[in-house]
């Protein structure tokens, strides 16, 4: 049930912050920087997401459909996946571990979801737990591990660089 | 809203977080840091035969500007795992196997793709419905379930990781924790305690025995300890090139970014944790400047997003979630 799950997430997140532009990008006809200039968007348009794509993000405007980089959008991140992914067991996963369906105690849940640290009273609680510490000791996984599980997908590794600010000294690790 | 607290950037949550998260906690000042306690402690030595707090402090502050002791890795690895005690009383570890192994394996594969491949890396999946992820010193790394059920795919989840192993790589944390026992008064006292344990080597000895060395009350203080505005956004730019590396579209990490954007529109109370931390679309913003379009080479990698349906969202409900009707 897409509009279920499209409902319970936009309750969830509250009003939801129409999607616009973060600052002046063009809306262009192919997800490449070289593709076809629509037109350029002024800082602050709202547009409406159609779909993910790498760095680039599918948008409608007006009459005009094209795409525009991701990191030049604000808001929206939910609807652009559902759209992703409608229909898929994510959006059904999703949506119930935000209350499910019925908008329910969605409210209520996210009252008490916030970007924040934990609390400044978590913290004045907090004891040392060294048995949870021993836990978490054994669910560390081995290369191996962790080989197989990227095989599985068939990761692959690749030599990226990072800026040139970040440069970090010593060598980077098996592959 | 009360607002007792002088904003200052040591001040906030946790290790240090992928969102940016650390929520305005204006009363920090009056965390354990009593000021009879504290005197206290600083007249104590910090090892048998060491130096007290406060002479440590005192050195410290002495070769300010100079370079830093480098900290030999059993002594991070030994602080970190303090840390992270400390963070897992504060909110327990996800009751459920599976999750927590495949969270590593992800986590692992993305850190053995970095300069220290060989930290005992390791991942938590806390169960608390904040959204939130951090790092501790020596690859101790946490994520919330709030923050982990938020995501929709492997890249998603790979980039935070890959954030939070940068600031490791980076050790941003170590090197905060000596440069605090610098500045604020109000942490000096500890910062002093963990640099004259790291300095008489009590902390690196234990490490072989698991000990925790730190008190609850250091303990406590480290965990508010906060990074910079660099640091976060020099993990944002690594933890994007560590996905790539790691076979990851690397648009993961922005689009956690702009989850966190989302939600923050709606948290009018969180105005005092963007004087600290910049806000999402800043991040953004500092990432299209500094990435541009060096990262597109790599955005048709995969995403995994069946996998980390299957994986993680195809499981029981998280506690955030959690209702009486749950109980099956």
């Amino acid at each position: 049930m897409v509009c279920g799950g499209l409902l319970a997430c936009s309750v969830a997140l509250g009003a939801q912050e129409p999607v616009q532009t973060n600052r002046a990008t063009e809306l262009r006809a192919a997800p490449d920087d070289t593709a076809v200039l629509i037109r350029t968007l002024p800082q602050r348009t709202p547009v409406q997401q159609l779909e993910r794509k790498g760095a680039w993000t599918r948008v409608k405007i007006d009459k005009d459909t094209g795409w525009v980089r991701m990191m030049h959008l604000r808001g929206g991140a939910i609807i652009v996946e559902s759209e992703q992914t409608s229909g898929g067991s994510f959006l059904s996963g999703f949506s119930r571990l935000l209350g499910g369906g019925p908008a329910g105690n969605t409210r209520a849940q996210s009252a008490t979801v916030g970007v924040r640290g934990f609390s400044e009273e978590d913290l004045r609680k907090a004891q040392l737990n060294p048995a949870e510490l021993a836990k978490l000791k054994r669910y560390q996984a081995g290369d191996a591990e962790a080989r197989r599980l990227a095989e599985q997908a068939k990761l692959q590794p690749r030599d990226v660089a990072y800026l040139a600010q970040d440069a970090v000294d010593g060598t980077r690790g098996g592959k | 809203m009360k607002s007792s607290a002088i904003p200052r950037p040591i001040v906030c949550a946790t290790l240090t977080l992928l969102l940016a998260a650390c929520a305005g906690m204006p009363d920090l000042k009056n965390l354990p840091t009593n000021p009879a306690a504290l005197k206290n402690m600083m007249n104590q030595p910090a090892a048998p035969g060491g130096q007290s707090m406060l002479e440590t402090g005192m050195n410290v502050a002495k070769s300010a500007g100079n370079a830093m002791r480098d900290i030999p890795e059993s002594e991070e690895i030994a602080t970190g795992e303090n840390i992270m005690a400390g963070v897992l009383g504060a909110a327990p570890l996800y009751n459920n196997e599976r999750i927590q192994r495949y969270v590593n394996q992800v986590g692992h594969w993305v850190a053995m793709q970095s300069e220290r491949p060989n930290l005992p890396w390791r991942f938590a999946v806390l169960d608390s419905p904040l959204v939130n992820a951090g790092a501790a010193p020596g690859g101790q790394i946490y994520i919330t379930t709030g923050l982990l059920f938020r995501m929709r795919s492997e890249a998603e989840l790979a980039g935070a990781l890959g954030h939070e192993i940068a600031h490791v790589v980076q050790k941003h944390h170590l090197k905060a924790y000596q440069k605090a026992s610098l500045g604020d008064a109000g942490v000096t006292a500890f910062g002093a305690v963990v640099d004259s344990k790291v300095n008489t080597g009590s902390l690196g000895r234990e490490a072989g025995k698991q000990a925790l060395k730190l008190g609850i009350g250091e303990v406590r203080t480290l965990l508010l300890l906060s990074l910079g505005r660099p640091e976060e956004e020099q993990a944002d730019r690594m933890g994007m090139v560590l996905a790539a590396r790691a076979g990851y579209d690397p648009y993961g990490l922005p689009t956690v970014i702009q989850i966190l954007q989302d939600m923050s529109a709606e948290q009018g109370s969180l105005s005092t944790l963007y004087k600290t931390h910049p806000a999402p679309s800043e991040r953004l913003a500092s990432l299209d400047q500094t990435i541009g379009s060096s990262m597109d080479g790599y955005s048709n990698q995969p995403v995994l997003k069946e996998r980390f349906a299957t994986m993680i969202l195809g499981s029981a409900p998280p506690a955030a979630a959690k209702k009486p009707v749950d109980k099956k």
